[in-house]
């Protein structure tokens, strides 16, 4: 794989609004508040790589269970048994080493980067996602300490030959990302917003940065259909 | 060591010759009976009974020496330093409690293993369990029911070093050895909930930290 290359993500509506997809080998950060449908859209970029493009996926669960990741993907048809078997698509459970580890421990970006240095090559994937930075932020007494990590960590994944989606959740609907400095060291930047018009709930999605691609800037409609996620690339959200 | 063991190596050590017998082997040569028996002028009874159960106690190591004309056993001694350590303990130690601590870490990691979800670790991990099973059930059932103090404790310990040394490598191999340190430290750790004292009074949890 070139660095022109791309890599799509399946998602209806989105790879139009960045020239096909996410560069290859870079480090993608997908943010906004919980329920903006994060994970959901991770889950695509994996699962669609893995089913749809040939290209294995890691997934690495950090907050949620991965049971309850695997009750999403049935939601919303993809099926991944076949996947897990071949292991083209993995699930790992890293919260898992969280809860059994010394009290207050969490996985923090030495272990995350000790684990991927291993496991990437070993099974061969091609698309990383992480999910969830805010997970591994409290590892961290100090942004500072986290931001110092985050960017070696961001230094070692563009190293490796994989292209990555970092999550990461805006608690303040006015903070784009959890600790503010998320989107500097990312490569991309896609916010999913939430907001409440006239009593209901609307999903939008913007592209605010993306390194080597002619992106899109606009703040787009997002649905959640029983089919997953599809961006009304069409549409404005004014 | 335990009381039983304590006690012969103090009958053996206060012999007129031991100490002699120890300075010649010092320097870890291998030597037979009659060979300290000619260097000390001592019969070769004497020095084959010290040296027979000096190795009994894991002082000395042995080894056969085969000729033409007859075999016989050489010893070495293990260290050049000496170290009786005597377990004062009530009664004996809590071989019960502490194969309940170990196949609790077992099991847990197992749980880890599935949980976790990485391809073919938990069929690894259980396959590492399978493996000399029937030695291993032998080994373990043979503590409790001879229930025989700090040295079923010390073998115990042995048996489930090595398990988790084979844990620790399956692990490392896919996912590193920090984040498989971190997962089989969890393993232990909650394995250690509610036995806490046992688990630090006896040294169980350091085995699981190879």
């Amino acid at each position: 794989m070139t660095m022109d290359e791309r890599l799509p993500t399946g998602i209806e509506g989105f790879d139009l609004l960045v020239q096909g997809g996410f560069p290859a080998h870079t480090v993608n950060l997908v943010a906004g508040p919980a329920g903006s449908g994060k994970s959901l859209f991770a889950l695509h970029f994996a699962y669609n790589g893995a089913r749809r493009f040939g290209e294995a996926a890691m997934y690495l669960v950090l907050e949620e269970t991965k049971a309850s990741l695997m009750r999403v993907m049935r939601t919303f048809g993809m099926g991944y048994e076949d996947l897990e078997r071949s292991e083209r698509l993995l699930m790992i459970d890293l919260g898992e080493l969280r809860v059994a580890g010394p009290e207050g421990s969490a996985v923090g970006f030495r272990e995350l980067q000790d684990f991927l240095a291993s496991s990437l090559k070993a099974a061969r994937v091609r698309r990383l996602v992480i999910d969830s930075l805010s997970a591994v932020g409290l590892h961290y007494a100090t942004s500072g300490e986290y931001r110092e990590r985050l960017f070696a960590f961001s230094r070692f994944l563009r190293a490796q030959d994989v292209t990555t989606v970092l999550i990461t959740e805006s608690a303040d609907p006015h903070d784009l990302t959890g600790h503010g400095v998320e989107q500097f060291i990312a490569d991309s930047f896609v916010h999913l917003g939430l907001e409440e018009v006239k009593g209901e709930l609307r999903r939008t999605l913007t592209v605010r940065k993306m390194r080597f691609t002619k992106h899109d800037t606009t703040k787009h409609p997002m649905y959640i259909t029983p089919a997953g996620l599809t961006i009304a690339s069409d549409e404005k959200v004014v | 060591m335990d009381e039983g063991s304590f006690s012969q190596a103090v009958s053996l050590l206060s012999g007129e010759h031991s100490l002699s017998i120890l300075r010649y082997l010092a320097p870890g040569e291998w030597r037979i009976a009659s060979d300290v028996s000619r260097a000390l002028h001592i019969h070769t009874t004497t020095a084959s009974k010290f040296l027979g159960g000096m190795h009994a106690l894991g002082f000395l190591d042995r080894r056969l020496r085969k000729s033409k004309t007859r075999s016989a056993f050489e010893f070495r001694i293990a260290a050049p330093r000496i170290t009786l350590d005597l377990e004062l303990m009530d009664g004996p130690a809590p071989l019960r409690e502490a194969l309940d601590y170990y196949l609790e870490y077992v099991s847990n990691v197992l749980a880890s293993g599935r949980r976790l979800g990485w391809p073919g670790i938990a069929e690894k991990l259980e396959a590492r369990v399978e493996k000399n099973r029937n030695a291993s059930k032998g080994a373990l059932f043979g503590q409790v029911l001879r229930d025989d103090g700090a040295r079923g404790m010390e073998e115990l310990r042995a048996l489930f070093r090595g398990i988790h040394g084979e844990f620790l490598q399956i692990t490392s191999a896919s996912m590193g050895t920090d984040t498989a340190r971190k997962l089989l430290g969890g393993a232990a750790d909650e394995a250690r909930k509610g036995r806490e004292e046992i688990v630090d009074r006896y040294g169980l949890r350091k085995v699981l930290e190879g």
